[in-house]
């Protein structure tokens, strides 16, 4: 009899520790609330043709460069050009291309809208690719830093909208330590290229 | 014999503290306010007693200094007046000129700004007595409402529209550099971004008038060679 009782006082007290460790995995695995409202992230390659919802992206170049020129503008600072192809694919009524962001520690940059034949913010067609660069302006010695320290991570994002939330995102990491790099880059001017 | 030294045993604390109670019920109880009041006047007299203190205002620092917040570093150079400056994105009405402060500024964030957006120059860099500035322009390659990227400082011209009359050279302004909060959205909005700009510090900076705006370009030639000769001197210095 009180055998008995003692056993259940046992299984009473594991069953607790039970529902304690359940309720801490519960806990673990629940999504932040920013995880209801993430952007669908779609990892691309260089090279590699990435598509989400209403974007697909080929990013064929990435080049650090001191002086970037394009035409008549021309800007000494420690730029990061992306050449690459870009479309929208289910429609093309009001599309943009306006986001094109690069991630680098806790700090984000925009594509800068200095250099005068930038791609970034351009409309978008559906099922024809527009080829041409965006440029990232970063902080003076970034670069040489990231060559120095090693490596330098940073997250090259793009899509359609300023609203990212809940919409397709193409993501592409780069290293900017081992980023081909050249004194003066030339924007490359902007074409119609193929899907 | 024993019950008696009991009852002086029992006797001797009271009879010890007797006189306290005696000297406590002398002191006046009821004046304790009074005294407590007084005592508080005198002492509060010694730092300026009861009157309204001024809260701390803005600070001041000089045109060239540069302020720093959480959100930007700021350097006012120098103000111009001049005819009119298209370039800048402002566009006059008949009888205005246009005021400009030239401004080297970073942005100190871990985003990009806007300058013309809300949080951006236009909110952080005000003159007393005039509204919101009506333009921003980078001074190099004259960027028309230019995206600041983080810690990448750029020079600036920040543009007012102003009556002809109002202003003349050597007029002294009164800049203000103003502290925004970072204000992140939450439930049905989202986001982060900066409001509610409040004075932090003002300069006084003079006015510099550069006459017509042909002569624009190679004030803001001059000043992007450097910010602290400008041309018109250089020029006298040589002559």
């Amino acid at each position: 009899m009180t055998g008995r009782a003692r056993s259940a006082r046992w299984l009473l007290a594991l069953a607790g520790c039970g529902l304690v460790a359940l309720a801490w995995v519960v806990m673990a695995v629940t999504p932040s609330d920013d995880a209801t409202e993430a952007p669908f992230v779609v990892v691309s390659q260089l090279g590699e043709r990435a598509e989400g919802r209403n974007i697909a992206v080929t990013v064929d170049r990435v080049v650090a460069a001191e002086t970037l020129r394009d035409q008549g503008w021309e800007a000494d600072g420690d730029w990061v050009v992306v050449e690459l192809d870009i479309e929208s694919v289910r429609s093309e009524s009001g599309v943009l291309f306006s986001w094109a962001s690069l991630q680098l520690g806790d700090r984000r940059y925009q594509a800068s809208e200095r250099p005068p034949n930038t791609i970034f913010g351009l409309p978008l067609s559906t099922g024809l690719a527009r080829a041409g660069a965006i440029a990232f302006e970063l902080p003076e010695g970034t670069l040489d830093e990231a060559r120095v320290d090693g490596p330098a991570e940073a997250v090259l994002s793009f899509a359609v909208d300023r609203e990212i939330r809940l919409d397709s995102l193409i993501e592409l990491t780069v290293d900017l330590g081992t980023l081909e790099s050249e004194a003066t880059v030339e924007l490359a001017p902007e074409a119609w290229g193929d899907s | 014999m024993a019950p008696g030294t009991e009852e002086q045993a029992h006797d001797a604390p009271e009879r010890r503290f007797a006189w306290l109670r005696a000297a406590s019920d002398r002191v006046p109880t009821r004046w304790f306010a009074g005294i407590g009041t007084v005592l508080v006047l005198v002492v509060t007299a010694g730092f300026g007693g009861l009157a309204a203190v001024e809260a701390p205002g803005p600070g001041e620092i000089e045109a060239g200094d540069e302020y720093r917040n959480d959100q930007y570093a700021l350097t006012v150079e120098r103000a111009v007046l001049i005819d009119e400056l298209s370039d800048a994105g402002i566009s006059l009405e008949e009888g205005q000129r246009v005021l400009a402060l030239v401004v080297e500024a970073e942005n100190l964030w871990s985003e990009p700004l806007r300058a013309t957006l809300g949080g951006g120059l236009l909110d952080a860099v005000t003159i007393d007595g005039l509204p919101r500035g009506t333009s921003v322009a980078r001074v190099d390659d004259a960027t028309y409402a230019p995206w600041m990227q983080p810690g990448v400082p750029l020079e600036v011209v920040i543009t007012w529209a102003v009556d002809a009359e109002e202003f003349a050279d050597g007029d002294r302004l009164t800049v203000v550099l103003n502290d925004q909060s970072l204000y992140t959205a939450s439930f049905v909005s989202a986001g982060s971004s900066w409001t509610d700009p409040v004075p932090a510090v003002t300069l006084a900076v003079a006015i510099e008038d550069v006459g017509a705006g042909a002569d624009t370009e190679e004030a803001d030639d001059a000043t992007a060679a450097d910010a602290t000769a400008p041309a018109d001197d250089t020029e006298g210095a040589a002559g």
